[in-house]
């Protein structure tokens, strides 16, 4: 091979390099001056929508750019996130003023691109108005999971129930990362979703054998919601043939358990997996009822390491339980001796 | 002979590009997911695990409670600092029990993974959740296994005592497990030179090149390694390095590999390494990926002389690794890792420098005897040139995402640089990893860089 | 009276001092936790606002360097839907009331005003 044949090569390499270092150079001015105009813009649009909350007025005349500017949209769901009450209607009228639901509304249902339709449907769901709850619910069946979950945002913030059994669904079609939003979402509803999901519970959940993780993050959400009507069916969930659903559902038990409910949940004790006794050791240490001791007691010398830990911490709860634990911290053996020096510690100190 | 080594010195660089580009696929898939996927619910969703940040400290007395502090401060739901005094000479351990008003605990310690005797362990009186173990000396691999056997949460985060996190690294990188909570393994984050960068109440307000030449190529260097290689690595599951500043690991997979290894040069390497022949020997599925918006921020040398110590001892870590994985090399068993990644990583940054060492020699002999003309030379090396240059500038293109070092003459200062670098620092570079395969054991030991504190937050 | 508002969001910052300054407040304003802690010590001020989450110290952080420092400054703290722990920490180290976001700006100004006339009273 000679260096004639070699110099186009170099030549071509060359340009690269060079227009690259132009490419480059470009894009570093071009951003440099766009963040910084997107700053003013934000800072004016704070002083703006700040003045009109202030005075309590929306002024005639408003500038029709600032319902297509993506800054303005980010700024008022900014100040939807801070205020309640009065504000929030003055910004609500606001927003209608600008005809700004209706853009949002249409953008949402049109645009071709999937990250321009999730922002829209993102601020929708700040403003929450019930006008939109049938585009919510049609949004929810969109191509984009991204735009998915910001109706399901939406939904929840209109607490509109109907949509339950759709993210309950959810939970289970939808990829990890995007399932777990949607529960967060669930527990957006507040109790008045629980009836919805203890209903799917025992028609589902209690009649399949497998437990899966649509299962368990519904079991987690009925726990978080605290609601002492589940216990019922979290009880009957204790003897699923699943170790993780049985887990679940004594960790929710702990939330939601009632101290009439302790006896059923320290029968638990005796599982055959150390995660369902861990778990269980746990709740009863959260119910702090006094009839629990004997069992925790028993967990102390389980076989396993967490059974023990978790024993000991719950049993640091309860007054009559920490009587225990400062008797054995005198006699008992070793490793006893160690958990219960170091609960007590804690427990002396308000609690870790 | 002297051709071969011309053309794989475009080899490489063609490497590089097709990693580059790699890494471009990937990081524009990540500004997808970013925007609208309500990652700020983590901040308060029961689903969101906690990880035990793991600090080893050896006479880190300048700094470590403004790092302490301002670790304290990051935002996510629940975690928890384990710092892990291995031994310190210097006022380390006293510093950190007055400014958080420490007391020692006996704390059940159950030792998973063996280590150098433990003292004892406090923890803080105050609302934070800080731990400090107090051990004898054993080195950083052994303190930080210490750390592992200490924290109590299922994912622990690796990192120095010397470091800046961003204040929502944890949270990034979490989000990257929560993709495929059964099947992460490991995160690995984007480490970014601290130099000259301006750091207020333990954050950093405003980054900068730093005042060197050296630095700001240390500072090229990290974005083409962070920014356009590791990206790439990503994609194809076959990350190979999780930097020591910032890996976050699943605890059960950490104890059952035995932890890091001690007197080993290259840890990071070697556990990440081990991790991938652990799970793929046992044939479970697994992925360890980066998180290019998880930042840290590390404190580069600023002279020659603790420069040359570091590329010493990172080479020399290198070559334990290609000695203890050897078997991995071309090894179907491996599948991408052992058949594509782990060759061409071994190939172009083990190898790589010593041929091109031995290219100073062996190219200028043959221009003089006739055996190689000047124009083909000229050419192939021009070749290789531009594309390297090439090579930087779209590192530095792909990190315009990011935001840092936004004014024009930023722009000027590191285009300068990535055209200046292959003419001489490089060869620098390359001198001193070649010479890290002799030479006695006497730079064996860690450097010490004058250990200055980087948080800054006293003021 | 004379009121210390600190929140890193300029959004609320702005309102919070609108609304205390239409009751008659002087306002201060700061955007992070090392200012709002040297500010509260220099003894200017009847009423502090407090954000819960700012950069260079916690809220928490803020109150206890203020009870250490054996300054009593009736502190509201504004906390975000679900910082419970830290809300409950707030009002362990002497805050003397929260408030949730998203909050009514009406709300804010009657407990700010309750909170000023009981320590004018004591």
């Amino acid at each position: 091979m000679t260096s004639s044949t070699l110099l186009p090569w170099v030549i071509g390499s060359a340009a690269v390099a060079v227009l690259l270092t132009a490419v480059l150079f470009v894009v570093k001015v071009a951003h440099h001056d766009l963040t910084r105009r997107a700053g003013d813009r934000r800072a004016h649009y704070i002083g703006a929508v700040g003045e009109i909350l202030a005075r309590r007025t929306i002024p005639e005349g408003l500038p029709v750019g600032w319902s297509d500017d993506p800054i303005f949209h980010d700024t008022l769901s900014e100040f939807l996130s801070i205020v309640a009450g009065e504000e929030r209607r003055i910004l609500t009228e606001l927003s209608s003023r600008l005809g700004l639901s209706d853009r949002l509304a249409s953008r949402a249902r049109h645009l071709h691109r999937s990250a321009a339709r999730a922002e829209a449907v993102h601020h929708l769901a700040e403003l929450a108005s019930p006008a939109h709850g049938p585009l919510f619910h049609q949004l929810f069946g969109d191509r984009s999971p991204h735009v998915r979950l910001g109706a399901a945002r939406g939904l929840a913030r209109l607490g509109d129930l109907s949509a339950v059994p759709r993210l309950i669904q959810a939970l289970a079609a939808e990829r990890p990362w995007i399932a777990l939003r949607m529960a967060d979402m669930l527990l957006a509803f507040g109790p008045s979703a629980v009836p919805n999901l203890t209903k799917w519970l025992r028609e589902i959940a209690l009649v399949s054998l497998q437990g899966n993780r649509q299962t368990t993050q519904v079991i987690r959400v009925v726990g978080l919601l605290s609601d002492p009507a589940a216990e019922p069916v979290l009880q009957e969930l204790l003897d699923s043939p699943d170790p993780l659903v049985r887990m679940r559902a004594a960790e929710a038990l702990g939330r939601c358990g009632t101290p009439g409910g302790v006896a059923h949940l320290a029968a638990a004790m005796t599982d055959a997996d150390w995660r369902v006794r861990a778990q269980v050791a746990s709740s009863l240490g959260m119910i702090r009822d006094p009839s629990a001791l004997d069992v925790l007691v028993t967990g102390l010398h389980d076989e396993s390491w967490w059974v023990r830990q978790n024993s000991a911490q719950a049993m640091a709860e309860l007054p009559a339980g920490r009587e225990r634990l400062r008797e054995m911290a005198d006699e008992g053996t070793d490793e006893i001796v160690q958990i219960a020096h170091y609960q007590l510690a804690l427990a002396g100190r308000g609690g870790s | 002979m002297s051709l071969f080594i011309l053309w794989f010195s475009i080899a490489m660089q063609g490497y590089l590009l097709a990693v580059g580009l790699a890494s471009w696929l990937e990081l524009r898939r990540h500004r997808h997911l970013g925007k609208f996927d309500r990652s700020a619910d983590m901040l308060s969703s029961a689903t969101t695990p906690p990880v035990s940040i793991i600090v080893p400290a050896y006479n880190e007395a300048a700094g470590i409670v403004d790092s302490v502090r301002s670790m304290s401060m990051l935002s996510y739901p629940r975690f928890e600092i384990v710092i892990v005094n291995d031994g310190s000479t210097d006022e380390t351990l006293d510093r950190m029990i007055e400014a958080f008003r420490m007391e020692a605990i006996s704390t059940p310690y159950r030792g998973d993974i063996a280590t150098a005797p433990v003292r004892a362990i406090y923890r803080s009186r105050l609302p934070l959740p800080i731990i400090l173990v107090d051990k004898e000396n054993g080195g950083r691999a052994d303190a930080i296994n210490t750390g592992i056997n200490v924290s109590r949460y299922p994912y622990v985060l690796l990192t120095d005592a010397d470091v800046v996190l961003d204040g929502y690294c944890l949270l990034r990188a979490m989000r990257h497990v929560l993709e495929d909570r059964q099947a992460t393994v490991a995160v690995g984050g984007n480490v970014r030179p601290l130099n000259g960068a301006n750091v207020e109440y333990g954050k950093v307000t405003k980054a900068d090149l730093g005042p060197t030449l050296l630095e700001r190529t240390q500072v090229l260097e990290y974005v083409r390694s962070f920014v356009a290689t590791r990206p790439g690595w990503s994609r194809f599951n076959t990350m190979l390095l999780l930097s020591g500043a910032f890996g976050l690991f699943r605890r059960d997979v950490l104890t059952e590999v035995g932890g890091l290894s001690r007197g080993h040069l290259g840890e990071d390497l070697d556990l990440t390494m081990r991790i991938h022949r652990h799970l793929r020997d046992q044939k479970r599925r697994y992925r360890i990926v980066y998180a290019p918006d998880a930042v840290c921020w590390t404190e580069v040398p600023n002279t020659r002389e603790v420069l040359s110590r570091q590329r010493i001892r990172w080479h020399r870590g290198l070559f334990a690794a290609v000695r203890d994985f050897a078997p991995m090399l071309g090894n179907p068993r491996y599948g991408g890792l052992g058949l594509v990644a782990w060759p061409l990583f071994m190939l172009f940054e083990f190898v790589a420098p010593i041929i091109e060492f031995i290219g100073w020699f062996v190219i200028p002999i043959s221009l003089l005897s006739g055996r190689l003309n000047w124009p083909v030379a000229l050419s192939l090396l021009l070749i290789a040139y531009f594309i390297g240059a090439a090579n930087s500038l779209l590192a530095l293109l792909l990190d315009e995402a990011f935001g840092y070092f936004s004014r024009p003459i930023d722009a000027l200062r590191l285009i300068g640089v990535a055209f200046l670098e292959n003419l001489g620092m490089r060869q620098r570079t390359v001198w001193w990893r070649t010479r890290a395969l002799w030479g006695g054991r006497s730079s064996w030991a860690w450097g010490n860089m004058q250990r200055r504190g980087v948080a800054n937050l006293s003021n | 009276m004379r009121a210390l508002v600190a929140d890193d969001s300029a959004a609320v910052a702005l309102l919070t001092s609108r609304a205390l300054a239409a009751i008659g407040c002087e306002v201060t304003t700061v955007a992070d936790g090392i200012a709002a802690f040297h500010q509260g010590l220099s003894g200017a001020f009847d009423v502090a606002l407090l954000d819960m989450i700012m950069p260079g110290m916690l809220g928490t952080e803020v109150l206890a360097g203020w009870a250490e420092a054996g300054l009593s400054l009736p502190t509201i703290v504004f906390s975000g839907v679900d910082d419970e722990n830290l809300t409950l920490r707030c009002l362990e180290l002497g805050a003397l009331d929260f408030i949730h976001k998203p909050f009514d700006v009406r709300e804010l100004q009657l407990r700010v005003r309750v909170h000023l006339a009981h320590t004018k009273v004591s």
